[in-house]
């Protein structure tokens, strides 16, 4: 069995003139969520659609639990995808629909229905199985998409933007969801909402314009800043910047107004042979005692980059 | 994608699940609409004057059977020419001197349509057989590419094969034909066997039933026909007018086309519109070869959808 | 199968439906154009007289045309409403005209093929049967397919 759940390997796809794929290549471990991410037209659905081969490459391979996507039938039952702009059928009810999946899945008609009917109440649907498609809202639709995503036991999931359209607390639910599957499936989701790829994923990878740009586990990626992010009780005064800054480990401090500040963390200090981890928790442990005697109370709290101005960085729209 | 993949438990579920709602989708209730409308307003054309005006014009109380054969006598020429027969006008000098008419195929076979079944039944049929390639055209667009415009096939991609689909939706679409053109000839039968009192129920049975299996004979290679434009073509709108075009297009282009080259007339056999009639030819190595025709045709425009639905982006 | 918010079977229900009451437009001009040319006075035209003694043998009397023509107006107007009522999805004017406009269709089609003057279409034909079909599919979709489908 390979240690890996999904291999990308040398993927290239053209649409005409525009390489939506170039080159990419990663892989992804099993039993972990994995973050896509990418501006507008970078090539995550592209990319997804290679994986469910809904779509050819021009060149390159994909494999999904060792099994080439181009023998996709082998992986019937053990992969399964939520597609971006996928329609449902709207004349037919969402029960029915769903229940046929399951039948092509294998599964008796009692069977099907009992399964179908506890995944919707699984994701909030359970009171509109027997409603047509076109009497849902987009947030119902989306819903419903992730319910038959997670039908059957597949042991790997494509989730092209599963929360996009939902408000808070139908994307909280659907979060929670995918964090309760990772025991049993490797999840891969493609979003725009970092912050929740930050806070749901293991490891991401990063396309622009067709191009592998980044990729790696979120906690290197965000690392890498060597910066702290807090907002105070109230802004500092001068004498207080300056006590501030004076320790080694603080290059120099961002004021961003409203009582937010960015410390940046002098490299070399972690540098000079010490464990890097050790040494920011020094660093941190200093600054945070500092604070304290000036009877300053951090609000919030952050440490490294946000995976959002580190997306922004490598995909060249915002700088450091 | 091979054949290899083909599944006869996806193929029914997903023929029986695509036949069920295909009415929903608004195309199977114009179809039925279409059908039935065709066939009824046909049937009742052709059996207006057996019931009444007939009667009336002639001054004289004649008996069903008796405007029957009276009606008979008028339609045959008519009827001749719809199978492929030659007007007198068009036969050769020769020909019609020596009396040769009775030797002609194309009246033996209006005789065995009209004389030797009911045919009044007989005439239905074969004007439906002219109907139904338009028909199908207008019921069977939309195999594939309503759901290839709208994605909505990637959410069974995962579940079964591009084979199964295919297959599957073309027997959805055989099924709903069968059904809906075997309710026209069942209401045509009974009218017929209720109402007038000219045919056995056995003959109009029999009649009626190959009639049944004539229509879907003649159906399914349009079905396949349109299956296949439809896989092609991502925009329901624009299969049904491919499909619609070629399908008019072929038999007008070998009407007009042979007047000024009679070989151009050759078109019509890249439909069935050539064969299709033979289908109720009396001699039997005919109606075997033209349901083999048919059956060849079937299986080349399924082989040639099902390459390009494998192939292609869904 | 893509398609808006409404079934396209619905859709579909309406369009033939004003497919139906176009016809049934020219039918009452027919029917009010006959009424009239009935009860004008022939004024010694031969013409005049021929058509009125067709009339009279024809056995519509004046009460058949006008019975006639109410019903067209009904069935038309039934049409009309109802088809808008589909597209809108409401219930009292897609689906509950359109039951009625099934149910006097039906009755009309069999009113005409039991009493209707043999020689004006009356008695039980073929063309009862296609005045049937559409009615009776109506009343089956919309009281089973469609049921769910009127929201507003």
């Amino acid at each position: 069995m390979t240690e890996h759940a999904v291999g990308i390997h040398k993927l290239c796809r053209n649409f005409g003139q525009i390489k939506a794929l170039d080159n990419v290549s990663f892989t992804v471990k099993r039993q972990s969520i994995f973050g896509l991410l990418g501006p507008n037209g970078a090539g995550k659905t592209t990319l997804f659609s290679i994986a469910a081969n809904f779509i050819h490459a021009d060149s390159g391979q994909v494999e999904i639990l060792g099994v080439d996507v181009q023998q996709i039938a082998q992986l019937q039952g053990r992969l399964s995808i939520l597609p971006q702009d996928a329609l449902f059928q709207r004349n037919v009810p969402i029960l029915e629909q769903l229940v046929f999946f399951r039948l092509l899945d294998g599964r008796t008609r009692s069977e099907a229905v009992g399964e179908v009917k506890k995944t919707l109440e699984m994701v909030g649907l359970g009171e509109f199985m027997n409603r047509r498609v076109h009497s849902l809202s987009h947030g119902m639709i989306k819903r419903l998409g992730v319910a038959q995503a997670f039908l059957g036991n597949p042991e790997v999931i494509l989730l092209d933007e599963p929360t996009s359209g939902l408000d808070p607390a139908n994307a909280r639910q659907i979060r929670d969801l995918i964090r309760e599957l990772q025991s049993r499936a490797t999840i891969l989701i493609s979003s725009h909402n970092l912050a929740e790829i930050q806070e749901l994923c293991d490891h991401v990878a990063i396309l622009d314009q067709g191009k592998l740009v980044a990729a790696g586990s979120v906690a290197e990626i965000t690392r890498a800043g060597r910066k702290i992010d807090v907002r105070l009780s109230r802004p500092l005064l001068y004498h207080e910047i300056t006590r501030l800054s004076a320790p080694q480990g603080i290059r120099h401090i961002t004021d961003s107004g409203a009582g937010r500040y960015t410390f940046h963390i002098n490299v070399s200090a972690l540098e000079a042979g010490e464990n890097e981890a050790e040494a920011m928790d020094q660093i941190i442990r200093q600054f945070l005692r500092d604070l304290l005697d000036m009877d300053l109370i951090p609000r919030e709290f952050r440490e490294g980059t946000s995976l959002e101005e580190h997306f922004l960085k490598v995909t060249g729209k915002g700088g450091d | 994608m091979s054949f290899r993949e083909l599944q006869l438990r996806h193929l029914r579920l997903i023929s029986l699940y695509g036949a069920r709602y295909v009415i929903r989708g608004g195309a199977g209730l114009v179809y039925i609409m279409l059908v039935l409308s065709c066939g009824l307003i046909t049937a009742h054309i052709i059996l207006l004057p057996v019931e009444q005006e007939a009667k009336e014009k002639t001054g004289v109380e004649l008996t069903d059977k008796e405007m029957l054969d009276h009606l008979v006598e008028v339609a045959r020429p008519a009827v001749q020419w719809m199978l492929g027969g030659k007007t007198k006008n068009e036969r050769p000098v020769m020909e019609r001197s020596a009396g040769n008419e009775k030797e002609d195929p194309e009246i033996r076979w209006a005789a065995y349509l009209l004389d030797e079944k009911p045919a009044l039944l007989s005439a239905v049929i074969l004007i439906m057989f002219y109907f139904t390639p338009f028909l199908v055209a207008l019921g069977s667009f939309n195999q594939y590419s309503g759901d290839i415009q709208s994605k909505g096939l990637r959410y069974q991609l995962l579940r079964t094969s591009r084979t199964n689909i295919y297959f599957g939706r073309f027997l959805a679409a055989v099924f709903y034909t069968v059904f809906v053109n075997a309710i026209l000839i069942i209401i045509i039968v009974l009218y017929l066997g209720l109402k007038l009192d000219i045919y056995a129920w056995s003959a109009l049975a029999r009649w009626g039933l190959w009639g049944i299996l004539a229509l879907i004979a003649v159906s399914i290679p349009y079905i396949a026909f349109c299956g296949w434009i439809s896989s092609m073509i991502d925009s329901p709108f624009g299969s049904m007018t491919i499909s619609s075009i070629v399908i008019s297009a072929i038999p007008l282009f070998a009407l007009f086309g042979r007047a000024t080259w009679k070989p151009a007339s050759s078109i019509c056999y890249a439909l069935p519109w050539g064969i299709q009639n033979y289908i109720l030819h009396p001699d039997w190595t005919w109606v075997l070869g033209s349901l083999a025709a048919c059956g060849g045709y079937t299986i080349l425009f399924l082989l040639l959808g099902h390459h390009h639905f494998t192939k292609r982006d869904l | 199968m893509s398609e808006g918010k409404r079934p396209g079977g619905l859709t579909a229900l309406a369009v033939i439906n004003f497919i139906f009451a176009a016809m049934g437009l020219l039918g009452i001009l027919g029917l009010a154009t006959f009424l009239a040319f009935s009860q004008m006075e022939d004024g010694g035209n031969p013409d005049m007289q021929k058509m009125k003694e067709e009339f009279a043998k024809s056995g519509l009397t004046v009460t058949i045309v006008v019975l006639l023509l109410a019903i067209s107006v009904l069935t038309t107007l039934l049409e009309i409403l109802s088809g808008i009522g589909y597209l809108l999805q409401k219930k009292f004017l897609g689906r509950l005209l359109g039951n009625m406009y099934a149910v006097v269709a039906i009755g009309t089609s069999l009113a005409m093929a039991i009493w209707g003057p043999q020689t004006q279409g009356g008695g039980f034909t073929v063309g009862t049967i296609f005045g049937l079909v559409y009615p009776v599919l109506t009343l089956l979709l919309l009281n089973t397919t469609f049921k769910e489908d009127f929201i507003n």
